[in-house]
């Protein structure tokens, strides 16, 4: 019984981290929080399951095509809805992200449908037999993704110039315009980025979770609480993050209450906020004033 | 002193709302009229919190929720008079803002944004599910009809007159609050919380002060619309209606007590006008907040009129 | 007298202030000058209580006010400008300023959401008061009722001035109030700060502004590297070698 808990908390984990990631990525070079993090999740699950649904295309091609059409999307909401947006007025960035976020999730559901989608799994086949517990393939999927994706990012921040670039971005605004890099240029990688690993965790997530036009603020809020937790702004704390997360979750479901577990992730999430702002393994920040 | 011209404006509509009922028989579009006049309440104590004191808050509907369901309690269970029942749900509301501003007050914009959100969610999981209190999604909880002193008051033109009641008082505080030292302190507090607390005003307590009334209004509101909807359940007080009122006062003004009461009907009838409005909401509030905020960032009807925004950018620190 | 005492403060290995006491006699020009980074910014933070000390004292006529939050300060009666300018930029000049007198306000929170005629009465008086004191500080009634944002930097200053006045404060801290003036709106500041002084105001002036300070000035403190390295009235000031290697050698050499 633990062993399953522990099983399927970590790869409930392994997408929260990922959606944390995309957080984490947008927040380091644009700073801000962006509420429309969780529909590009929600959108990449939908594309998924309509494609394979309705037009019968096989798995990876789908897949592909939603996570292209989920880079598009955070690429489009960055040039139309922030890009020009005034970097001071933070209540109006809060509701631009925010009705960013309802507009895609109106269109999913206009394009798409109100009806809960199950796409098909990854790769055929039954659950997997480790140990005493039980896991479906596409568990292994996801933990694969966020081993692959995480590598893949580590590289193209430590070992591109375009990486180097944002990290540059994120640590000192100002000095990297001084020197060359282009802020906005950054913003724009780290939204397509964000879209690319969001989309991902949604079409990852869709066949063992289901999809719908509505989940996306749910898991963008958890990946955000994730991302907290871990510390906005480090990737390495949005895995971390994502993984107590889930971990959590799945030991309320399994011992406490299923119905309440979402209400002690986002409990954690406002402790966080409210005790340690810096997350678990971040810097202290000076204090604003 | 002479009236603001918001004042003005604001007198202008309470006015012309029981005139507008007067005119109608409809029962159907006299009841939009009272919803209209329900969600106003709500809009008006949004509107003092992201207006006035820049404090955003995506979790209104959780006060809503509390004011209706602390109503339907008091009164159900307890058999207390329906006004005081919608005074306790309202005081109920309040308690529970003030008590969860004091630790909120440390946290700034995007951060308080998802803490609001998350605490909007977490209630509403508890409203649906702790079910011997709320009845939850299913089957939901009623309440007996509205009554003053055993004097059966629940026809649609009888529960106008109430829930009027209850928006004039709203409006008449909030007005003053705008028109008042309490209400430039909140600007203040929005504009430069540094500089507010240099000229003596308590930051923390204004925040807690802005907290407490948009959840006592908001409250006030839910007690209303338990005795307007008679029965509900959870879904009333989701995420969904967070944003109808953040809509709201987006549409109308984010300064103005007048432009959250036009915000509240433009957003009530809207489903009214347009057949099939509810497929298409959610795309259209979407598309017009981004719009808004981008072009308009004090509001649509202030935008429209050329009206001076409060909705300020920070001065930089 | 405002009486600072042994004042330090840390942030990790920078030690921005080192023992530094200042006496700030009532009605009197006191200034606070140094190079860039001497930490006067820091002390004029830690004294208004917007950055808590390490260690040391601050008193305003005899009362404690070290530890206390910065609303507190002010009801103590000590009044602060900024630096950069913070202003309450979509009010009206007039709000900002009669925003200034909430710690003068009487009546009670549920006077205030009634509206009595108390209230109304009050917002009278406080109207009149802030339009004194806007005189005082030689801004027109053209300007009273435009956004304060809108105003030329050299106006907005003087409107923050009047802001902080509005306390009626027993000191007021003047974080580089001349800074973007030009040489006679300078004098001009000069003089109503000379004219605040002789209303028994003690004012407290951290100015990078040379000629202000030793024309209007009556003591002068030198900061350097977080300690004061020299104090005396503008003349003794002047004359000190280790002033001119620290501040002035620096301000000409920049």
């Amino acid at each position: 019984m633990l062993y399953q808990i522990i099983l399927s908390g970590l790869t409930v984990g392994a997408i929260y981290a990922l959606i944390a990631i995309g957080f984490t990525i947008v927040f380091s070079t644009v700073r801000i929080v962006n509420f429309a993090h969780g529909e590009f999740v929600m959108a990449g699950g939908m594309i998924y399951a309509y494609l394979s649904a309705v037009h019968g295309m096989p798995v990876f091609p789908a897949v592909a095509i939603a996570i292209g059409a989920c880079v598009v999307l955070a690429l489009l909401v960055y040039e139309l809805g922030l890009a020009s947006m005034d970097k001071d007025n933070h209540i109006a960035q809060v509701m631009i992200t925010l009705g960013v976020g309802i507009t895609l999730k109106g269109l999913a559901q206009i394009f798409i449908g109100k009806d809960t989608q199950f796409p098909p799994a990854f790769s055929a086949g039954g659950p997997l037999a480790v140990g005493g517990a039980t896991i479906p393939y596409q568990m292994l999927w996801i933990v694969g993704a966020l081993a692959v994706l995480m590598l893949g990012l580590y590289m193209l921040l430590h070992h591109t110039r375009v990486g180097k670039g944002m990290m540059a971005v994120s640590i000192n605004h100002y000095a990297a315009t001084l020197m060359g890099i282009s802020p906005r240029r950054s913003a724009v990688i780290a939204f397509m980025l964000a879209g690319l690993i969001g989309g991902a965790a949604g079409t990852l997530l869709a066949p063992v979770a289901s999809a719908h036009y509505d989940n996306g603020i749910f898991l963008g809020i958890k990946g955000f609480a994730a991302a907290i937790l871990g510390g906005l702004g480090s990737p390495l704390g949005a895995v971390v993050g994502g993984l107590i997360l889930g971990l959590t979750e799945s030991v309320t479901a399994g011992y406490i209450s299923s119905v309440y577990k979402d209400a002690v992730s986002l409990v954690l999430l406002l402790a966080i906020l409210l005790i340690r702002p810096q997350g678990l393994i971040g810097k202290r920040l000076p204090q604003k004033f | 002193m002479t009236l603001t011209s918001d004042r003005k404006l604001t007198i202008a509509l309470l006015v012309a709302l029981p005139v507008a009922a007067a005119l109608t028989d409809n029962a159907f579009y006299k009841a939009v009229l009272v919803f209209g006049m329900i969600n106003a309440v709500a809009a008006v104590g949004l509107c003092l919190m992201l207006g006035f004191a820049g404090q955003i808050s995506l979790g209104q509907a959780a006060f809503y929720g509390l004011g209706a369901y602390g109503t339907t309690l008091m009164a159900s269970r307890f058999g207390v008079e329906p006004v005081l029942a919608i005074a306790a749900g309202a005081l109920l509301s309040m308690a529970v803002g003030w008590s969860i501003s004091r630790p909120l007050s440390r946290l700034h914009d995007h951060y308080l944004a998802m803490a609001t959100l998350a605490f909007g969610i977490i209630m509403f999981i508890v409203f649906a599910n702790a079910r011997s209190l709320t009845g939850g999604l299913d089957p939901g909880t009623s309440i007996a009809k509205f009554s003053i002193m055993g004097r059966d008051l629940s026809s649609m033109n009888q529960l106008f007159w109430v829930v009027w009641v209850g928006l004039v008082l709203a409006a008449f505080v909030a007005g003053n609050i705008a028109s008042n030292q309490i209400g430039r302190s909140l600007l203040a507090v929005k504009m430069s919380a540094a500089a507010a607390a240099s000229v003596g005003i308590d930051v923390v307590r204004a925040k807690a002060f802005v907290f407490a009334i948009g959840a006592l209004l908001t409250g006030l509101s839910g007690g209303l619309y338990a005795y307007f909807a008679r029965s509900f359940n959870a879904t009333s007080f989701g995420i969904g209606y967070s944003i109808e009122l953040l809509m709201m006062v987006v549409l109308g003004s984010l300064s103005r007590v007048s432009g959250a009461i036009v915000g509240a009907f433009i957003i009530t009838v809207l489903p009214v006008v347009f057949e099939n409005f509810e497929d298409y909401k959610t795309l259209t509030f979407g598309v017009t907040m981004v719009i808004i905020m981008k072009y308009m960032p004090s509001g649509l009807v202030d935008g429209i009129l050329g009206l001076p925004g409060r909705l300020s950018r920070r001065a930089k620190a | 007298m405002l009486a600072i005492r042994n004042l330090n403060k840390r942030f990790g290995g920078l030690h921005a202030l080192r023992d530094v006491s200042i006496d700030a006699p009532p009605g009197q020009i006191t200034a606070v000058i140094g190079p860039n980074g001497a930490g006067k910014s820091t002390l004029m933070n830690v004294i208004s209580g917007f950055i808590s000390p390490d260690g040391g004292s601050i008193t305003v006529a005899g009362t404690p006010i070290t530890g206390m939050k910065p609303h507190e300060i002010c009801r103590q009666g000590l009044a602060r400008t900024f630096q950069n300018l913070q202003m309450f930029s979509d009010m009206t000049v007039l709000e900002t300023v009669i925003t200034g007198r909430t710690r003068h306000r009487r009546a009670s929170l549920v006077a205030n959401l009634l509206m009595t005629p108390r209230v109304w009465h009050d917002e009278k008086d406080a109207a009149q008061h802030a339009q004194t004191l806007l005189e005082t500080m030689q801004i027109g009634p053209s300007y009273w009722q435009r956004r304060a944002g809108d105003l030329p930097y050299g106006l907005q200053r003087r409107v923050e001035i009047a802001r902080a006045l509005a306390t009626e404060p027993a000191y007021m801290l003047l974080d580089e109030p001349a800074a973007g003036l030009n040489d006679e709106e300078s004098v001009a500041l000069g003089s109503t700060l000379r004219e605040l002084a002789g209303r028994g105001i003690g004012i407290v002036l951290i100015e990078h502004d040379i000629e202000l300070v030793m024309n209007f000035s009556r003591h002068i403190f030198v900061m350097d590297a977080g300690g004061v390295i020299a104090d005396g009235t503008p003349e003794q000031v002047r004359s000190k070698p280790e002033v001119v290697k620290a501040y002035l050698g620096d301000e000409h050499g920049a």
